[in-house]
């Protein structure tokens, strides 16, 4: 059953990664926000639950909801802050904030026991029903992914999808048209917050331990690369680039070669995918847009 | 009561006076034109009257409230624009770029999600029917990044018409367009203002200005030169030396 248990580890991964994803593509693919906070996000969304689950007696469907609520506002304030940057600018100053998060999970150690980490994160219960094998663990979480792929696609689909795209477009067109620039990218900004802290939370709860390492640039390395190589502002793209690169450099622990140059390989494949699909499909597998 | 008023609106950027002391007064139901030399600050006053740039002094009053300060969003309640370098968005399709024209109570975070195709049939009806009159054929699913000079004019110009307003400013409509656009933008122009609309319009073609204008203004290094019925401009000796001598 350890191959089966493998197959299912790696199902929970792809549907955490694909939430955040997911999330890029709301911000960066609809909405042309060049969104670099999502690691810090879900960071804090980690966190929260995971030190709330471990410190108060609250039930976890109580602190799933405060958590995401936060993780809403969070977003929220970026864009309020952040309000008059676009392209690189915003890029700098939410990869800061990345970076912020990070340096206060490391060294606010009373709290977060800092490189320590945090370990017997529980594991998620709603009301009598707790989340405790490798199957449940995994069905919980395709659920929330598949309700939060519907939730996203029935928005881009919405009159408000519309404006969000437009948004992307011509900043100062959509004004002309009467819609508030602010309004809409604090809307897209906090749906990101909420879905980087939500995959925040179903990292620690899965793992059950979590350091200020567990999310960071790496992972914005793997966002970027999956949204551009399924294809920005197209969220069947968006899920297929996450498969894509959690399943290509994963195969490689099946071919019989010595661990030192597995991650090695790794590495090189995962660049040499993008490489190779950007020099024939620059948009991506389903991409339709064009940001420049 | 005039719909539109400006109070001695000036605007420096740098050392320029891009808009030096203006107050005009337009009226509702009628063309208005603005001329002038390239730099008068023709496109710098559309920009002040939409909200993209506040002046530096003056007053906007528009139906008797004074607007000056207004965001861009909250000003296009009542005033719909076009560019003098086109804006569509580009990696939407035509049928979205249209729908833009109108509000929707779906677009809002608490409805979006009740949201069926069906609700925007009636706005889609009016969408054909203004693109058959003005014999616009593209197809609908072509994106906004595919479509020609002309077509890309046309596609902006209709969207400024279809959106709510009360005021309709056009930054050089015409200008690169073919001589059959020209007629069917002239004809239009004429058509709203038959309706009632209000017009005000920047052109440096002075046969169409005259053609279809009721009232010029006439614009020159940032100050308001002249302005008259477009036979009273045309003989103007002030106009005659500051713009068309300068042709
Ligand atoms: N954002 C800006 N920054 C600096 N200078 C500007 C800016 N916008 C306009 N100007 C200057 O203000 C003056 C008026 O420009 P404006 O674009 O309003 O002229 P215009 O009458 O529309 O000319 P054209 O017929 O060429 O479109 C010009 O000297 C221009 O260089
Ligand atoms: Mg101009």
């Amino acid at each position: 059953m350890e191959i089966f248990n493998y197959f299912f580890h790696l199902g929970i991964i792809f549907s955490i990664y694909s939430l955040l994803v997911l999330s890029s593509n709301l911000s960066l693919g609809y909405g042309g926000l060049f969104n670099l906070a999502l690691p810090g996000l879900a960071l804090i969304g980690a966190y929260t639950s995971s030190l709330l689950s471990l410190k108060t007696n609250l039930p976890f469907g109580v602190i799933f909801v405060i958590t995401l609520i936060l993780g809403y506002l969070v977003g929220w304030i970026i864009s309020k802050i952040t309000n008059k940057l676009r392209g690189d600018y915003l890029a700098l100053v939410t990869f800061g904030f990345t970076f912020i998060v990070f340096t206060l999970a490391l060294n606010w150690e009373s709290l977060t026991r800092g490189a320590l980490g945090l370990p017997s994160i529980p594991k998620p219960k709603f009301l009598f029903f707790q989340i405790e094998s490798l199957i449940e663990i995994f069905i919980f979480y395709y659920l929330i992914t598949f309700i939060v792929y519907l939730f996203l696609q029935k928005l881009i689909f919405s009159p408000l999808g519309r404006s969000i795209q437009a948004l992307r477009d011509d900043e100062l067109a959509i004004s002309v048209l009467g819609r508030n620039p602010l309004r809409i990218k604090s809307l897209v900004l906090g749906i990101s917050g909420l879905l980087s802290s939500l995959a925040g939370i179903l990292y620690a709860h899965y793992l059950s331990y979590l350091d200020p390492y567990s999310f960071g640039l790496g992972d914005l390395i793997f966002i970027l690369s999956a949204l551009f190589l399924g294809g920005l502002a197209d969220n069947r793209g968006a899920l297929l680039g996450t498969f894509l690169l959690i399943i290509i450099p994963e195969s490689l622990r099946f071919l019989p070669l010595p661990s030192y140059l597995v991650g090695a390989l790794r590495q090189i494949i995962y660049s040499l995918i993008i490489i190779i699909i950007l020099w024939f499909r620059p948009k991506g597998i389903f991409g339709k847009i064009d940001l420049s | 009561m005039n719909l539109l008023e400006l109070k001695k609106i000036s605007k420096s950027f740098g050392g320029i006076k891009a808009v030096d002391e203006v107050s005009l007064e337009i009226e509702e139901g009628k063309i208005y034109s603005l001329i002038g030399p390239n730099g008068a600050g023709k496109t710098t006053l559309f920009n002040i009257i939409s909200g993209f740039i506040l002046p530096d002094e003056g007053k906007i009053i528009f139906r008797g409230e004074e607007i000056t300060n207004f965001d861009i969003w909250q000003r296009a309640s009542y005033l719909s624009r076009t560019f003098q370098l086109t804006r569509n968005f580009k990696n939407l399709n035509l049928k979205d770029n249209l729908l833009l024209s109108f509000d929707s109570p779906y677009e809002n975070i608490f409805r979006f999600w009740q949201f069926k195709k069906k609700y925007e049939k009636e706005k889609i009806e009016i969408i054909k029917e203004f693109l058959n009159e003005i014999k616009f054929t593209r197809e609908f699913s072509a994106k906004a990044s595919e479509i020609s000079y002309g077509q890309a004019k046309l596609l902006e110009l209709t969207r400024a018409i279809l959106k709510h307003h009360e005021i309709l400013m056009l930054d050089e409509p015409v200008a690169g367009v073919n001589l059959e656009i020209r007629e069917i933008i002239r004809e239009i122009l004429r058509k709203r203002r038959e309706n009632g609309d209000t017009i005000l319009l920047i052109e440096h073609d002075m046969n169409f200005v005259m053609d279809i204008s009721d009232y010029v203004f006439v614009m020159s290094e940032g100050k308001l030169v002249a302005e008259g019925e477009p036979k009273i401009i045309k003989n103007n000796p002030k106009v005659l030396d500051s713009y068309l001598g300068a042709e």
